[in-house]
């Protein structure tokens, strides 16, 4: 398993300097547009700063996906489901940091420019930490089985077509919503302000439970989505 | 009966320490494979062991490399090494002797000399047999004979 | 005599290719080429072997353990070489090997070294700078470094040149020389690999057509030639009309010398004659 995670590493050992300079490079500007108000720019470097995280944290899936090593590893005396834990763990090792990356460079320029705009603010508090933290490890619990079943290039596109139903999902529902208004009384608002209100007791909570929860549910998440992707892979043919 | 245990294991390891240094001293057999030959190699095998023990240059006792190493020298399969020795074990060659090898059997000179008339007769009556085919009677048959015989012997 | 591997029934369906309930055994000690042309299954039972894939139906034992339950082990005590080596390219052949060597107990370093200097190995420069026979050679080595019971090769004579083809009828001749081990490769091209393989198995189009000692298959197998008249009474596998007469490959040599004894020519097929008529008449048995 040590070995597993170790090749990993070691796989991706060339790609982590660019990693390493590009991210807090892209942090600093992001930064440094929000507090010239450079509205623009910033929204640019806050895509560009999303991209390169998510990019970086499937490093090690897309180096493995990418040279169909499966196959030789499946053939080494190690078994599937361990093949499966080990990259999820690579990966999350990678991912957390990169997150401790981004937040040192925060923390850095709150300190070096002696002025934090509002918004970096809330992104060192708790709630602002684990938002920032929740949207790449959900996206990569939701992507990661796709790759686990499929090739790689068909996970993606996998991916891309649930992406793309889930959204027609969402439509449908709004269409269905605005049909049903009238005739029937269930309004989808009320869901909303369900979640809204959930949201609000979370934030209201004291910090030490709202870390907890902010690391639960991700870590449910992320369990749930290594469970899919050892019953997927189990089976996989190579 | 302790004595005894020592001196039979000692017997058994002089006895290796000579075969072996016997057997690296002794010249290796020649054995050649034809691949266009239309005779089986297992065959091929076997004639040129036997030759080599009736020509009287492997002798009584010599220890015959083992089936996998002269199947990884020829380059050929094992299976078709070890049919060669079971030929030759069968017709009373050589020996197996269980964990040590293969080993050239003590040979009966006159059967040995008795098998090699058998040879030159089964080659004569091949000769024979084509000669009938053409036509060619016995005393010419004679004569072809003894031109060979004495063209030979120059 | 025990079983290295054993096959029985193994069955695997794909959209369009079968392989049908095939059955055959390799004995500890010896070497067994797995031919056929190319699309005949030979990489589809490597790969059912090695657990890439999920059989339909059938039984496959290794060491004697099925080769499901003890995944694990077995693969231990395996070397194996593929077609299509998918090793990370940008990575140097010593990168390649720390990753590998680690997963096995029985792992020879100086054993591994002294292989890369015989095949002229670079050992740090990136696989993608390497030629289709170097990467090959990479992969015998890494089989052949942690001193497995059973070495499994598919294809392993593609790109490399006639010289280190008889390196590695050597190198495995040496391994034989220990008769708990034993050896299967598959191969599309009749090679001297063949030379020194014990056993046979012939696969045409996912259905094994024999499986058996190579003297016996050489043995029972002739090439014919004779002249067009005769083509349909002869029992043939295979065969192959010209202009002025044919040629094929009979399974039943004394029949053929005792009814067309001075009619036809008798020859010593090769296992490339075999394959070539087998095929063919396989071929024909699908139009007819």
């Amino acid at each position: 398993m040590l070995n597993l995670i170790k090749k990993d590493w070691e796989i991706g050992a060339i790609y982590l300097p660019v990693i390493i300079v590009l991210i807090p490079f892209v942090c600093l500007m992001v930064i440094w547009t929000m507090m010239d108000n450079l509205g623009f720019h910033m929204g640019i470097f806050i895509v560009l700063a999303t991209v390169l995280i998510l990019v970086s944290s499937f490093l090690f899936v897309g180096i493995n996906s990418a040279s169909q090593s499966d196959a030789l590893f499946v053939s080494l005396p190690v078994p599937r489901y361990k093949i499966v834990i080990a990259r999820y763990t690579s990966t999350l090792m990678l991912l957390a940091g990169v997150w401790l990356l981004v937040i040192m460079t925060c923390f850095a320029a709150v300190n070096v420019f002696a002025k934090s705009p509002e918004e970096m603010i809330f992104l060192l508090k708790p709630a602002g930490l684990a938002g920032l933290f929740l949207l790449p490890f959900l996206i990569i619990a939701v992507i990661l089985p796709f790759f686990f079943r499929f090739d790689p290039g068909k996970g993606f596109i996998a991916f891309i077509s649930f992406q793309i139903a889930f959204m027609l999902l969402v439509d449908i529902l709004r269409y269905l919503q605005s049909v049903l208004k009238g005739s029937l009384h269930f309004d989808l608002f009320y869901l909303l302000s369900f979640i809204r209100d959930v949201l609000n007791w979370v934030l209201g909570l004291p910090a030490i439970i709202m870390y907890a929860f902010a690391i639960l549910v991700p870590a449910l998440f992320m369990f749930t989505s290594m469970v899919v992707s050892i019953f997927l892979f189990r089976t996989k043919e190579l | 009966m302790k004595l005894f245990i020592i001196y039979t294991v000692y017997t058994h390891i002089t006895i290796n320490t000579i075969n072996t240094i016997v057997g690296e001293k002794s010249k290796p057999m020649k054995i050649i494979i034809s691949n266009a030959s239309p005779d089986p190699i297992y065959d091929q095998i076997t004639r040129q062991i036997k030759n080599h023990i009736i020509t009287g240059e492997m002798q009584e006792g010599d220890p015959l490399p083992s089936i996998r190493k002269l199947a990884k020298e020829l380059q050929i399969s094992v299976i078709t090494t070890s049919r060669a020795y079971e030929e030759l074990e069968k017709e009373g060659f050589i020996d197996t002797v269980g964990g040590k090898g293969c080993f050239v059997a003590m040979q009966n000179k006159e059967l040995l000399k008795e098998k090699r008339r058998k040879t030159v007769e089964e080659i004569l009556g091949d000769a024979v047999a084509e000669a009938k085919k053409l036509g060619i009677g016995l005393s010419e048959l004679r004569e072809m004979l003894e031109l060979l015989f004495n063209y030979e012997d120059e | 005599m025990k079983n290295m591997l054993e096959i029985q029934n193994l069955s695997k369906s794909y959209k369009d290719f079968n392989l049908r309930d095939v059955s055959f055994t390799l004995p500890e000690g010896y070497i067994m080429g797995l031919i056929g042309p190319n699309g005949a299954g030979k990489t589809t039972i490597i790969k059912l072997v090695m657990s890439l894939l999920k059989k339909d139906a059938g039984r496959i034992s290794i060491f004697g353990m099925d080769h499901r339950d003890h995944e694990v082990d077995i693969k231990s005590r395996i070397g194996f070489v593929y077609d299509n080596p998918n090793y990370y390219d940008h990575l140097s052949l010593r990168r390649i090997k720390n990753i590998i060597a680690p997963f096995y107990r029985t792992w020879d370093e100086g054993r591994f070294q002294q292989l890369v200097k015989q095949f002229n190995l670079p050992l740090n420069k990136a696989l993608r700078k390497f030629s289709r026979g170097m990467v090959m050679k990479a992969a015998i080595a890494i089989a052949l470094s942690h001193h497995a019971d059973f070495i499994i090769m598919d294809e392993p004579t593609s790109g490399l040149d006639p010289i280190f083809r008889r390196e590695l009828l050597d190198l495995l001749g040496e391994i034989l020389q220990n008769e708990k081990k034993a050896v299967l490769f598959s191969t599309h091209i009749t090679s001297d690999l063949e030379k020194i393989a014990d056993y046979i198995t012939l696969l045409i189009n996912g259905r094994l057509v024999f499986s058996d000692t190579k003297d016996e298959v050489l043995a029972k197998f002739a090439l014919v030639k004779g002249g067009r008249d005769i083509i349909g009474d002869i029992p043939l596998v295979g065969f192959k009309a010209h202009e002025y007469g044919f040629e094929g490959l009979t399974d039943n040599i004394q029949a053929v010398r005792k009814k067309y004894g001075s009619k036809v020519v008798l020859e010593k097929a090769s296992l490339e004659d075999i394959m070539f008529y087998n095929n063919l008449g396989n071929n024909h048995a699908q139009f007819n």
